[in-house]
């Protein structure tokens, strides 16, 4: 699966090829770069309370 | 047909202590693997991109987020329109390893801090010392050629700094210098120079699909070190000098360095009794000058 963050680099590659390529453009992805770092690095504990679902399933499947 | 270098560098010295089959079919008749391999691509851009960085942040002054946004616009350019397909050291993942790099080694807060030397940034720099060995075909003293990444002073004392890509970083990483030659011919260089060396600092990072990783290892060289490492060394090129005049075997190790990194890329040669004929398919002739870092 492509991601966002992919495809920005994707876009400034192909920039970079034309010789279009900015500073400024170049420092938005730095922002990114570091964004999706933190969210990489997000603790494993928190990631897995966010995943948990608010209703439990195990209840709901065993008034089926 | 085979050619002695004028100017020997780490690689091949490595290789002649490897294996003088790899070191023949490699540095002597100058057989290189057909197409570019990601890996010295990739580590090549990134190591563009560091040079950059740093001239920019040392050099010109800019700021450090400036510094790393001009780094990265380097690899960016580097790394073109090479196809990683599918591995981890793609051109996004190399960007994010740069941003990382620095998130871990800020320059406005790294205790190494890269030093000065004749008004200009101590980045990316070569040097070729004469060593006393003669050529056996032009008679010229050959040279032992390399390039720094960068010299660095840290707790009081002068490093050469070593950068190195890497999938994956063990346990171990950290403690697989202490002989490198690699290394030790940096700090002979500096001493050379007139700058005393403390040792070497040596930085990994570690590339993959989902995360990052760094260690940083650093390395005293005591002059004992340094001088036993150059007169080994002028030892081994005498050899492998009377060894090319004399029109000597290159023998195989037939031992670890037939895997060791993955294997070696003459392997397959050495499993034929005829490796002609794989040479001719995957392999193209392509002399190393390290004096200008570029396949001739």
């Amino acid at each position: 699966m492509t991601s966002n963050l992919q495809v920005e680099i994707d876009l400034l590659r192909q920039r970079a090829l034309r010789n279009e390529l900015t500073l400024e453009e170049v420092k938005r992805a730095v922002v990114l770069l570091r964004e999706a770092r933190g969210k990489a690095y997000m603790p494993t504990t928190k990631a897995a309370k966010a995943a948990k679902p608010s209703v439990d399933t195990t209840k709901l499947l065993e008034g089926l | 047909m085979r050619t002695f270098p004028t100017a020997v560098d780490s690689t091949m010295l490595a290789s002649l202590r490897a294996c003088h089959r790899q070191f023949d079919l490699g540095t002597l008749q100058s057989y290189k693997p057909k197409g570019q391999s990601i890996h010295l691509h990739a580590g090549g851009a990134f190591a563009s991109a560091l040079e950059a960085a740093r001239m920019a942040f040392y050099a010109d002054n800019k700021s450090h987020d400036d510094s790393v946004a001009l780094g990265l616009q380097k690899l960016i350019e580097a790394y073109g329109d090479f196809e990683s397909g599918d591995h981890a050291k793609s051109l996004d993942r190399m960007c994010g390893a740069l941003e990382y790099y620095f998130s871990q080694y800020p320059m406005d807060a790294d205790p190494a801090q890269v030093i000065t030397l004749q008004g200009k940034p101590a980045v990316e720099f070569s040097f070729a010392i004469p060593l006393p060995i003669k050529h056996p075909d032009s008679g010229e003293p050959i040279l032992y050629a390399g390039r720094f990444d960068a010299i660095m002073e840290y707790a009081g004392g002068l490093y050469a700094n070593d950068d190195k890509t890497a999938t994956s970083l063990g346990a171990s990483w950290s403690k697989q210098w202490e002989l490198r030659g690699q290394f030790i011919g940096y700090a002979w260089a500096m001493r050379e120079f007139g700058i005393p060396p403390a040792g070497t600092i040596v930085t990994g990072i570690s590339i993959l699909k989902t995360k990052y990783e760094t260690q940083r290892a650093v390395i005293s060289q005591s002059n004992d070190k340094i001088e036993e490492w150059l007169q080994d060394t002028i030892a081994e090129i005498e050899d492998a000098k009377t060894r090319y005049v004399a029109g000597a075997r290159w023998k195989k190790n037939w031992s670890e360095s037939c895997n060791a990194y993955g294997a070696c890329q003459f392997k397959q040669c050495c499993q034929v009794s005829d490796p002609q004929p794989w040479l001719d398919t995957y392999f193209e002739v392509r002399p190393w000058d390290p004096l200008v870092r570029v396949s001739l």
